[in-house]
């Protein structure tokens, strides 16, 4: 199993055979689309992620010391942003995903292109992702 | 923007600026700022000059009588608060109505909530078509039917659907009934002409940022038949006659309207803004200009599938085009928009309760300025095409 830095690089590389970010926000879209979507039971209020301009729910299972991570959205690009995110952090212990400092957002530009509102979605996403980690860890 | 040249049809979120306007403002800053009012040395005269020049201008151009009658505030939504506040103590009782309607901004529907609680009021409302205008009928009827409405407090035109209300008619027949008006003048100061003496409004409010001037100025149109009722809003330095330790008599109008510093440098670049609208450029062809770029956008908006426009229609309106696209998230179609230059603005447009009513989560904004191109309004309509077999 490559361990997170590794997988980050991947994505990081992945990305940079993008030039136009029409090509990337197609990718961006395409991910979303493979990544199956969540139950409608699953997508109560408690799992949504807060400052999403649309809606993004996260949830999380721990197996044999590993944490799993699904997400769905309302909105196409989010949907792939979280894709994105749940398979890069999917399959990791606890540990590894806390002491985890993501550099892709920067190096693939994703900053710059998703607007930071009142409070920014996507750092939501990436802290309640540690959030599962760090309750996993615990109840371990 | 993002190797794209920047399409910018957000105006009625913000405008962008004429270089006379934002050489005004360094002008100031460099030359002659000083603290107004009862400085006596020439820079603080020099300043002062300006800043009363700019409230005369103000009243010139929105055709108010009296210099005297024209507040700067911080902008729509802090003349809005005033309002809110000082009408509230002082004007409206507890089981008084206010009326508004139903596609008013928050700033302009917020203010007044607060005051159910805090002050024991109403508000009705009044409800809006799909293409955001009201029903006059209805509107005569209510009149008629009530007898507790003492404010009609609305929106010149919308900022969602761009729909103008007729103003000088609901005027004109709210005073008949002995009801006080004021509008929200944000969007309908930069679109339409403004007389506040022709429509007889009690308060006209507005924002220089959306009128080609800079942000953090705004203007309240006060008609001086208030003035001996109407308490300040905030107290200190610049809106007192004398101060004892333990009573205050306040300064005339509309410096008792005015506490603290004032952003005299906002007003001086507010006022470049007006001289530049009537000085530099034909106005009513610059409206005429926009109309005809609106009517381009908004055909060109129609005719794509899947489409669905709020507004539109053949009465008076902004150039502004709010749609929305089944099965397509508002917020996708922004972003992706932005990946080619387009600025366009996603989501409730401060107008939540109507469109939680009509169903949406939001919608994608297209507003228009005199400066915006018919080629600025061809690269939209491509770039939605593009977006949308993207997303669909």
């Amino acid at each position: 199993m490559m361990t997170l830095k590794d997988k980050e690089s991947q994505l990081i590389e992945d990305f940079g055979m993008f030039e136009d970010w029409m090509d990337k926000y197609g990718y961006i879209i395409e991910l979303g689309k493979s990544e199956a979507p969540m139950n409608e039971e699953e997508k109560v209020d408690e799992l949504l992620i807060k400052g999403c301009q649309s809606r993004v729910w996260l949830n999380a299972n721990m197996k044999e010391g590993k944490v799993h991570y699904r997400a769905d959205s309302d909105a196409v690009i989010p949907k792939g942003i979280a894709a994105l995110l749940t398979s890069l952090f999917s399959g990791h212990a606890p540990d590894e995903i806390l002491e985890f400092e993501p550099v892709f957002i920067k190096e693939i530009g994703l900053a710059q292109h998703l607007s930071p509102t009142r409070s920014n979605g996507l750092s939501s996403m990436i802290r309640q992702i540690k959030n599962y980690a760090l309750a996993f860890k615990t109840k371990v | 923007m993002h190797g794209h040249p920047l399409v910018y049809l957000d105006n009625a979120a913000t405008s962008l600026k004429p270089h006379s306007v934002i050489e005004e403002i360094t002008r100031y800053y460099s030359t002659i700022n000083a603290n107004v009012h009862r400085a006596n040395h020439s820079l603080g005269h020099a300043s002062t000059e300006v800043y009363e020049a700019a409230r005369s201008r103000i009243a010139n151009f929105i055709g108010a009588k009296d210099v005297s009658s024209i507040v700067f505030t911080k902008g729509t939504t802090d003349s809005l608060n005033f309002l809110a506040d000082t009408l509230g103590t002082s004007f409206l009782k507890p089981g008084d109505a206010v009326l508004l309607t139903e596609s008013e901004h928050h700033s302009n529907m917020v203010p007044w909530i607060e005051l159910i609680a805090k002050r024991g009021i109403q508000l009705v409302y009044l409800p809006v078509d799909r293409s955001g205008h009201l029903d006059m009928e209805a509107y005569v009827d209510l009149l008629d039917s009530r007898s507790d409405i003492r404010l009609l407090t609305i929106a010149h035109s919308s900022n969602l659907t761009g729909a103008v209300h007729p103003l000088k008619e609901m005027i004109t027949k709210a005073k008949a009934k002995g009801i006080s008006v004021l509008v929200d003048g944000a969007q309908g100061v930069v679109h339409q002409s403004v007389n506040v003496t022709g429509l007889g409004c009690d308060f006209y409010a507005f924002s220089g940022h959306k009128l080609y001037g800079p942000m953090g100025i705004g203007v309240l149109y006060i008609h001086p038949k208030w003035f001996a009722t109407l308490p300040p809003y905030q107290y200190g330095g610049g809106m007192i006659s004398e101060v004892q330790f333990d009573r205050v008599t306040f300064a005339e109008e509309p410096y008792k309207y005015e506490a603290g510093t004032p952003n005299v440098a906002g007003a001086a670049g507010l006022k470049a803004a007006i001289e530049f609208l009537d000085d530099e450029i034909d106005l009513s062809a610059a409206w005429e200009h926009e109309q005809h770029l609106y009517k381009r956008l908004l055909h060109g908006v129609e005719q794509i599938e899947g489409v669905s426009v709020l507004g539109g229609g053949d009465r008076a309106q902004d150039p502004i085009v709010s749609f929305y696209v089944e099965g397509v998230h508002h917020y996708d179609l922004a972003t992706m928009l932005d990946g080619l230059g387009v600025a366009v603005r996603a989501g409730h447009h401060c107008v939540q309760p109507l469109l939680r009513k009509w169903g949406l989560k939001g919608t994608v904004r297209a507003s228009l300025a005199f400066y915006n191109t018919e080629a600025e309004v061809d690269y939209f309509l491509q770039s939605l095409e593009r977006v949308l077999g993207m997303l669909q």
